[in-house]
C-alpha cells in the first residue's frame, strides 16, 4: 500500500531531511500551536511549546513508525507535552497556594485563569466579535479531553478514529467526548446564536 | 426514528458519518418535530460558529525560529562526543550507570509525583493515574546532561527499552 504523502515526508525526515520536516512543520504548525494556545492561553508561550514539540518531533524521528499517521502521532506528542505543562503549572499554582485548585460546581475542572488580555494584541481584541469571544470562553471551560477532541475535529476534520488514537480512548468513548463537547458549546453559545 | 434517537445522530450528520437512510430518516424527524428541528439548529449553529472562529495566527518566522533553535541543538550535541573515545568496557559501564540513573531519577519523579497527586484535584490526579505519558519523565531525563544524548551513545542505549524499564516503575 503506498504510504500517504505525510508520511513519506516522515520517512525523509528518519533519514535526516530537513527539508521534508521543514515542509511537515509549515503544514501542522498553526493546528498545533492553536491546540496548545486553548490550553495555556499565552500565544507566545503556545509558540514556544510549539517549538518544543517539533524539535521533539526531530529528535524522535527514528522512533516514527510509517504504520502510524503522521498527524496522529505528532498530535499526541503535543498534545503530551502540552498536558505536562498544564499540570506543571497546577503544581506550582497549588504549591504556591500550598492548597489544591477548586473544582467547579459542576465537577468539570477549572478553567485555566491564565488568560491575559494584554497578550493579545489590540488588533486582535477588536476583530473578535462577542460570539467569537463566547466560543473562546466556552471552549475554555471544557475539560482537558473534550477541548482536545474539538480542536481535532474543526483541524481539517479529523476522523474519530485518529481523534481516539490521539486521546488513547476507544472509538465509543470519542463519539461520547464530542458530543458532551457540542452540548456544551451548544448550552453555552444559545443566548448569542438567536437574537 | 424517536427523539433520542433523532438526537444521538447529530454528530453523525455534522460529521457526515450518516448513511444516507438515517438522515434521511434525521431530517424527516427534524421536519415533524418541532424541538428536535429546534435542537439541531442550535446544535449546528455552535458548532459552524466555533469551527468559524479566527484562530491564533503564529508568526510568520515560527518555521525559521524553529529550524534555528534546530540547528543549535544539533551544534550542542557533540557535547557527548567525549563519552564515544572511551573504550568499550567503560562504555559499556557508563550505558549501566546512565541506565540506574535514569530509574533513580524516575523513581525521585514518581515520589515528587505521589507528593504532588495529594495536592492535586481529583480530575487531575484521574489523568496521571490513566494517562501519564512516559515522555514527561523523558522530559525529567533531560535536565541532566549525561542522560541529555543517551540516543547517541555508542553502543546505543536502547530507548525503548528505558521507556519499558519506566513504564515498569511507574505501573508498579
Ligand atoms: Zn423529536
Amino acid at each position: 500500500m503506498p504510504l500517504d504523502p505525510d508520511a513519506e515526508l516522515m520517512v525523509k525526515v528518519r533519514r535526516g531531511s530537513r527539508a521534508a520536516f521543514e515542509t511537515l512543520m509549515t503544514k501542522y504548525h498553526k493546528p498545533v500551536i492553536n491546540m496548545i494556545f486553548q490550553s495555556i492561553s499565552d500565544p507566545v508561550e503556545a509558540e514556544d511549546l510549539a517549538q518544543n514539540v517539533f524539535l521533539q518531533i526531530w529528535k524522535t524521528r527514528s522512533r516514527y513508525k510509517p504504520t502510524a499517521k503522521f498527524s496522529t502521532w505528532l498530535f499526541t506528542i503535543a498534545r503530551n507535552m502540552c498536558l505536562n505543562e498544564v499540570r506543571r503549572r497546577a503544581r506550582h499554582r497549588a504549591e504556591s497556594l500550598d492548597q489544591p485548585p477548586k473544582e467547579t460546581a459542576d465537577g468539570t475542572e477549572q478553567p485555566l485563569q491564565v488568560a491575559d488580555p494584554t497578550a493579545m494584541s489590540a488588533d486582535d481584541a477588536a476583530l473578535r466579535g462577542e460570539l467569537h469571544k463566547q466560543v473562546e470562553a466556552a471552549l475554555r471551560t471544557l475539560p482537558e479531553v473534550q477541548r482536545t477532541a474539538m480542536m481535532l475535529l474543526r483541524h481539517k476534520e479529523m476522523p474519530y478514529e485518529d481523534i481516539a488514537k490521539v486521546l488513547g480512548c476507544s472509538l465509543s468513548a470519542t463519539k461520547s467526548i464530542i458530543h458532551r463537547a457540542r452540548e456544551t458549546l451548544r448550552a453555552r453559545l444559545k443566548p448569542y446564536l438567536r437574537p | 426514528m424517536n427523539c433520542q434517537q433523532c438526537q444521538e445522530n447529530f454528530d453523525g450528520l455534522l460529521d457526515g458519518r450518516l448513511a444516507t437512510p438515517d438522515a434521511d430518516a434525521a431530517r424527516a424527524h427534524f421536519a415533524a418535530c418541532a424541538a428536535c428541528g429546534a435542537a439541531w439548529r442550535d446544535y449546528e449553529a455552535a458548532w459552524k460558529a466555533f469551527a468559524s472562529a479566527p484562530e491564533l495566527e503564529p508568526s510568520s518566522n515560527f518555521v525559521a525560529r524553529v529550524m534555528s533553535a534546530l540547528d543549535a541543538t544539533e551544534r550542542e550535541q557533540p557535547a557527548s562526543g567525549w563519552i564515544l573515545t572511551w573504550p568499550r568496557f567503560l562504555r559499556l559501564g557508563a550505558t549501566a550507570a546512565v541506565t540506574a540513573i535514569a530509574v533513580s531519577v524516575a523513581s525521585i519523579g514518581l515520589l515528587q509525583k505521589d507528593v504532588n497527586l495529594a495536592m492535586l484535584d481529583q480530575r487531575l490526579h484521574q489523568d496521571l493515574l490513566t494517562e501519564l505519558p512516559v515522555i514527561q519523565h523523558l522530559e525529567l531525563l533531560k535536565d541532566l546532561d549525561v542522560i541529555r544524548h543517551l540516543d547517541q551513545l555508542s553502543p546505543p542505549v536502547d530507548m525503548e527499552e528505558i521507556e519499558m524499564l519506566l513504564q515498569e516503575i511507574l505501573s508498579t
